[in-house]
């Protein structure tokens, strides 16, 4: 009986799993628990197995660096005859197409999962190597994965959709997704590691927001989407700094020794911020 | 290894009837064996073809006295698989999972 749809958030399908898909899908998760590919991040659902909910940090020296890309995955009843649905939550409440084949509704166009052309599903994937395609679409120059275009339509396309989704990256999917604008619900482990691998990828965040400072004001446009949008990178290092106090805050409360009271830690915090803010400044 | 205190002695021109560090009395020899098949995990279950699937497996566990015996199938293509997730597969796609060839089954056993 096939499927109709693409969206897990709307996928109909009752019933349990299969004794086999159940076993399966926690195979599946062990083995990115035990080897975990690099910017790849897992957790089960607490409340149901068929839910997977997975962060994809963009890998360097791609327009998606640093940024963190939370898709929610939904396992099939008969996992793995037939693939997960999959849908990227992270698109600013349906306003940004990251890539030409994972549009701004959140659906990801991969022939794996039967939603585009191409080699289909093998029940001989498994979550990661399904993520790794995924992770594989975030590329450097992600322009000419739109299918038909092997060269620019206007020369320098591909340099300007860079330019647009690096932007967006640290607008939607680091600062937005950091302070969770869109409400999404994250599971706790995975923002835990959100937090960390900001701090980890902070000086990055910064030097391509300094970098790109000369194109605040200019208008972006995504050749793939409706809508413009602004550049707005001197607003943006103002948002990375606060939530780099607020983060560090809380690594802070954390480890704080039995003598640091409540209201160092607001000093602590209020200094940061005016330091923050002082280099704006400057 | 037990002949070196014998020449040690010798050289030296010490006693008569040569002291042996040790004797070997008795010894176990271990053999490995594995099974000369090019894939010896079920892609589709993720669990040795040698050993029952998931399925089998779970189902036995309910099942004190119904021993299933859950069978490995090879391929044209020297592939192989538990029998109960293949006739799964073949179901929604008749090829075989890991090269994509037409599946057409060579053997069956165990």
């Amino acid at each position: 009986m096939p499927r109709s749809g693409w969206d897990p958030t709307e996928d109909s399908e009752q019933g349990t799993l299969t004794a086999t898909a159940s076993s399966r899908i926690k195979r599946d998760l062990m083995t990115i628990f035990t080897d975990p590919p690099p910017g790849l991040f897992v957790v089960g659902d607490e409340l149901n197995l068929k839910i997977i909910h997975a962060i994809i940090v963009g890998v360097m020296d791609t327009p998606y660096e640093g940024g963190f890309f939370y898709f929610v995955l939904k396992c099939p009843n008969d996992y793995p005859i037939r693939p997960p649905k999959v849908k990227l939550m992270t698109t600013d409440a349906g306003n940004v197409r990251f890539n030409p084949n994972i549009y701004s509704s959140g659906k990801v166009c991969l022939s794996i999962l039967g939603t585009w052309n191409g080699p289909a599903w093998s029940p001989a994937q498994q979550l990661s190597s399904l993520l790794l395609s995924i992770q594989s679409l975030l590329n450097e120059k992600p322009y000419f994965n739109e299918p038909g275009l092997v060269q620019e339509q206007i020369p320098g396309d591909s340099k300007r959709y860079n330019e647009f989704i690096q932007h967006e990256t640290l607008r939607v999917s680091v600062c937005g997704m950091m302070e969770n604008q869109c409400r999404l619900s994250i599971p706790e482990q995975l923002k835990d590691i959100m937090g960390k691998t900001f701090l980890e990828f902070y000086d990055q965040y910064v030097e391509i927001a300094k970098n790109n400072m000369h194109l605040d004001g200019t208008e972006m446009i995504d050749p793939f989407n409706k809508g413009r949008h602004l550049c707005h990178y001197k607003n943006l290092l103002l948002r990375l700094e606060k939530i780099r106090a607020k983060v560090m805050g809380k690594t802070w409360n954390f480890f704080k020794e039995p003598s640091c009271t409540n209201v160092d830690l607001k000093e602590r915090q209020t200094n940061e911020e005016a330091k923050c803010s002082s280099t704006i400044a400057s | 290894m037990s002949e070196d205190p014998e020449n040690v002695e010798k050289m030296e021109g010490d006693s008569a009837k040569p002291d042996r560090m040790f004797t070997l009395k008795k010894w176990n020899a271990v053999a490995m064996w594995s099974w000369d098949v090019e894939c010896d995990t079920c892609a589709i279950c993720r669990v040795q073809v040698m050993d029952a699937c998931l399925r089998c497996q779970a189902e036995s566990k309910r099942d004190f006295y119904g021993k299933q015996d859950c069978v490995v199938v090879w391929g044209e293509c020297n592939h192989s698989f538990h029998y109960c997730c293949m006739s799964l597969w073949v179901k929604q796609n008749n090829r075989c999972p890991l090269c994509q060839q037409e599946w057409s089954i060579q053997r069956m056993g165990k």
